[in-house]
């Protein structure tokens, strides 16, 4: 029983970075724009519904088709932001949740409309690959979504840290109104952030093309695992999102084999309660930040 | 043929009726108290399944079913009060998000009482004590007392004290609390008056439609078209839920008519964005606006 101890770990931590891929970009919109984005999981169904039809009309590789999707998807989450996210920024939450709420069903049923409601996968050479390291094997696909989920997290942190549109946006996180005295442009950074946020989505939906089924709801299923990390992590921070997917990953994968497959999904939205119970504001988020989510 | 074809629109009218009452429970919690839950489908799943249960597998009236779906659903109105009070605006609401799907993952293998996702057919025998009719008119009559007695609790709340303290809480919760109001108390007394309100809407509905199994009744989709139709009425009105009812759910029935499930989802959402974005306080606000300009 033990001896499989080491491949359910490696599994878990794997799945735990795409779950924390899957998350960056809910928490960046929500850490710049203090907008909880419904909305996030169909952009990842969009990404992956693109990965896949790039694939079957013109074999291109799911991976190279990163390249493709997201400049487009950054393009729209820009257009998006002007038209859905501007006008309800200050405005109640109810009116908040249900813009990106909206969103969603119309992405979603668009995609219905169009692909209709068939389950679709992509299969490459290097679908069915794994590594053997001693008595663990490692998917291959599974391998790869991890690396570009630490890459791109590394890439977001270095981004928000160094570069000046970086600094600019922790500064309008600070205080929006001292920002714009200062001359930062804070519409066109809720244009960038929003639009980084669903390019990440787009990115994550890429990645798992390989691994996961394309299907319109797919966004929904993914999303509230998303949500789950996200609070787990902290609501805003990156590194938060890695952390929080591993252990999710992890928690998953161990409950699913020594306890029971229908437990796997139920331990995540306990471990969502406890968390929201013990410790609000997420394991590395600020405290107090639950509550700024509300003015 | 006629007799069809007056079922079809008195169908209608009944789901009218009953999604108006349902939004109009959601409405007391969200627009009053600024408690925008997306778990209500938990409360209307649950009073529908102790009905069926009750009913089908220990033969007794749907009527006690009733009774029993009022005290779980606001006995779990307080569980689930407890970790969610503590946060504010999305974080309440995604956390509320967590509920119905648990529920859904409840029913779908507890199915020594829910018999899983195959759904739990209610035999039909029509009578008063079984709550079954043989016309729907009989169904439109029940509908209507049920969103009348709920549009009349919320023009109760919306005069008195209780919702003056909601609306505090609502707009300003530490200010409100240091006027004096107990906060926690009157957020849980709506959360309870809500879950109870939704839960005869499930027993409602399970002895309409006569047939259950957990997405039917556990589904977002639900919580989503619950606040849909407030928001779109005017979120924060007594008449908002029902005016969001009579307008969309007969638009509704047209729509599944000619469109797949795709199309009309779709007019849905842009419905939705369509109210969010350029009419915010819905058509009753809206109208409110006009006549005092």
């Amino acid at each position: 029983m033990l001896d499989i101890l080491p491949q359910l770990l490696v599994s878990g931590l794997l799945i735990g970075g795409v779950y924390g891929l899957l998350s960056i970009g809910l928490t960046l919109i929500f850490g710049m724009l203090r907008i909880v984005n419904f909305a996030q999981g169909e952009f990842i169904m969009f990404a992956m519904f693109g990965a896949f039809w790039l694939h079957a009309l013109w074999g291109i590789d799911p991976y190279l088709s990163i390249f493709i999707i997201t400049p487009v998807v950054f393009g729209l989450g820009q257009l998006i932001e002007r038209v859905v996210i501007k006008p309800i920024l200050h405005a109640p939450h109810a009116m908040q949740i249900f813009a990106t709420f909206g969103l969603s069903v119309v992405l979603q049923n668009l995609a219905l409309t169009f692909w209709g409601p068939d389950y679709r996968s992509v299969q490459t050479s290097y679908t069915s690959q794994s590594f053997i390291v001693g008595n663990v094997a490692i998917s291959a696909t599974s391998l790869y979504a991890f690396l570009v989920a630490f890459l791109m997290a590394g890439a977001l942190m270095a981004f928000l840290q160094f570069s000046r549109d970086g600094k600019a946006l922790r500064a309008m996180v600070q205080n929006r109104y001292a920002a714009s005295l200062m001359g930062v442009n804070t519409d066109r950074l809720n244009r960038l952030a929003f639009g980084a946020g669903v390019a990440y989505a787009a990115v994550a939906g890429c990645i798992l093309t390989p691994i996961y089924y394309t299907y319109p709801t797919a966004g929904v299923d993914l999303i509230i695992t998303a949500f789950v990390v996200v609070v787990l992590g902290g609501l805003g921070s990156v590194a938060g999102a890695m952390v929080g997917g591993l252990i999710i990953g992890v928690t998953q994968t161990l409950t699913g084999f020594f306890i029971s497959v229908e437990l796997k999904d139920v331990i995540a939205l306990v471990l969502f309660i406890l968390i929201l119970l013990i410790r609000p504001q997420g394991l590395l988020g600020r405290a107090g930040m639950e509550e700024v989510g509300t003015k | 043929m006629s007799a069809l074809f007056n079922d079809y629109y008195l169908n209608i009218a009944v789901m009218t009726c009953l999604w108006a009452a349902l939004s109009g429970a959601w409405n007391l919690m969200a627009g009053y108290g600024g408690l925008v839950s997306l778990g209500q489908s938990a409360f209307f799943g649950i009073g529908a399944y102790i009905t069926a249960i009750v009913y089908t597998k220990y033969g007794l009236s749907p009527w006690l079913g009733l009774i029993a779906g009022i005290f779980v659903t606001t006995g779990l109105a307080v569980v689930i009060s407890w970790p969610c009070f503590r946060l504010r605006g999305a974080f309440f609401s995604l956390a509320t998000l967590v509920f119905p799907i648990a529920m859904e993952i409840v029913a779908n293998n507890w199915s020594d009482f829910t018999r899983g996702p195959s759904g739990i057919a209610i035999p039909f025998r029509p009578g008063l004590d079984t709550f079954i009719f043989s016309s729907r008119w009989a169904y439109l009559i029940a509908a209507f007392v049920l969103m009348m007695m709920v549009y009349g609790i919320t023009r109760w709340m919306h005069r008195g004290k209780l919702g003056l303290y909601l609306i505090a809480v609502r707009d300003d919760e530490a200010t409100a609390a240091s006027a004096g109001i107990n906060t926690v108390k009157v957020k849980l007394v709506v959360t309870m008056i809500s879950a109870a309100l939704t839960a005869v809407g499930g027993f409602f509905y399970a002895q309409y439609i006569l047939f259950l199994d957990p997405p039917s009744v556990f589904s977002i989709d639900i919580s989503v078209q619950i606040a849909l139709l407030s928001i779109i009425g005017g979120l924060g009105t007594p008449l908002g839920p029902i005016v969001g009812s009579l307008v969309m759910t007969p638009l509704d029935g047209v729509l599944s008519q000619f469109f797949g499930g795709g199309p009309r989802l779709l007019i849905y959402g842009v419905a939705l964005l369509a109210a969010v974005l350029l009419a915010p306080k819905g058509i009753v606000g809206t109208m409110k606006a006009w006549r005092r300009s």
